[in-house]
């Protein structure tokens, strides 16, 4: 009988043991950050890159990807860094590459020809087509604008 | 020493033979002698003849000079780069950049200032567009669409143009300002253009073809003539005012 009411008792335990498992919530996830991560476009029937979006840390496991420190690069045929743009923090698509922020973004092309500032931008790396939608700021250099003329 | 004898004698006998004009004290071979040891005399030879320069003038009869550089002659002027300062362009509408063809658009609220640091030419807008060129390229044409004005700042005073649309072509530093009609106003006036008008930036002046309407403002003179043929009212003097005692 003592027995009995023991292997009772056991059981009763084990069955709360089991249900306060089964109810209990999973342990909080840690994020899984990749470092510098990195979304190529190469020149079609080449392996030249044309575009690069990275990402200082990218959380590559969710979608869309957050991403932290991150810079957009542009290059020509011939390797050379055609634009640069750097943004604090994005959002990245990697199935159509695409990129955007509500954030502040700094662009410019190479050897200063073309600087911007400004706020939100959309990123199509297929394209290479940028979109920033407010307070553009942008400044010309005027070597572009000045041409040899002849002389008066 | 004995050269100094020699000497002595050798003219001694010369100027004997000059003077007694058959050799002096000595005998007449003797003289012939020593005047066939003397060297003929040469004949005044000619001066050689100088073939004349093509195209040169013998007039004076002078020696003509061959042609030379002169150094300090100014070289042909060679084409000069206008310098530009740079260009702040601003928009509250947002920008769009085409990396493939270099495209930039801007939208909404568009402001050009020119050059950012002392405008000279300050340009609004709905529209901007141009193509940013590769690197070593330079920019051809910047166009501004919609509620177009462009307001000139020079020593003369400010000038506004305003229409439809405006092509900055880089090339020439010409601003070419459609409308319907484009609208130019000045000091002295507002004309109003047929289609178009063009401004040059670098000699600061507008040109206005087709048939233009232009309003003067009174008093202004337009282009340099104004007023009228009446003589001019004398000033009457200003009132004495006697000092109160």
């Amino acid at each position: 009988m003592t027995a009995r009411l023991g292997f009772a008792r056991i059981g009763v335990c084990l069955v709360a043991l089991a249900a306060g498992w089964l109810r209990a919530e999973p342990p909080a996830a840690r994020p899984v950050v990749q470092k510098d991560f990195r979304v190529f476009d190469y020149y079609r029937g080449s392996q030249k890159p044309k575009a690069l979006l990275r990402g200082g840390e990218a959380e590559y496991l969710l979608n869309p990807i957050p991403m932290r420190r991150v810079t957009i690069e542009t290059y020509t045929e011939t390797g050379l860094t055609n634009l640069i743009a750097k943004c604090d923090t994005s959002f990245c698509n990697r199935s159509n590459r695409t990129a955007y922020s509500a954030g502040p973004l700094e662009f410019r092309l190479s050897e200063g020809r073309f600087r911007l500032s400004g706020w939100g931008y959309f990123w199509s790396q297929t394209n290479t087509h940028l979109i920033v939608s407010n307070q553009v700021r942008s400044v010309l250099k005027g070597e572009l604008l000045s041409h040899p003329m002849d002389r008066p | 020493m004995i050269r100094a004898l020699l000497r002595l004698c050798c003219t001694g006998i010369l100027g004997w033979s000059l003077l007694s004009g058959s050799g002096g004290g000595f005998s007449p071979g003797f003289a012939a002698g020593l005047d066939s040891l003397r060297p003929p005399p040469k004949a005044a030879l000619p001066p050689p003849p100088i073939a004349p320069l093509p195209g040169a003038s013998s007039a004076a009869g002078g020696r003509p000079s061959p042609p030379v550089a002169d150094p300090a002659a100014p070289l042909p002027p060679p084409s000069m780069v206008v310098p530009r300062g740079d260009v702040e362009i601003t928009s509250e509408g947002g920008f769009d950049y085409e990396g493939d063809t270099g495209r930039v658009l801007y939208r909404k609220k568009v402001k050009v200032l020119d050059p950012v640091d002392d405008p000279r030419t300050i340009i609004t807008a709905e529209w901007l567009t141009t193509i940013v060129p590769p690197p070593g390229g330079k920019v051809g044409e910047i166009i501004a669409l919609t509620n177009v004005v462009i307001k000139i700042l020079d020593p003369k005073g400010a000038q506004t143009a305003s229409g439809n649309k405006a092509v900055y072509n880089a090339t020439n530093d010409v601003v070419t300002i459609y409308g319907d009609p484009p609208i130019l106003e000045m000091p002295s006036g507002t004309l109003y253009g047929d289609g178009f008008v063009v401004f040059n930036r670098i000699t600061s002046q507008f040109q206005a073809p087709g048939r233009i309407r232009m309003v003067a403002r009174q008093g202004v003179p337009i282009l340099g003539i104004g007023g009228t043929n009446a003589q001019p009212r004398p000033v009457a003097p200003p009132p004495k005012t006697d000092p109160k005692p």
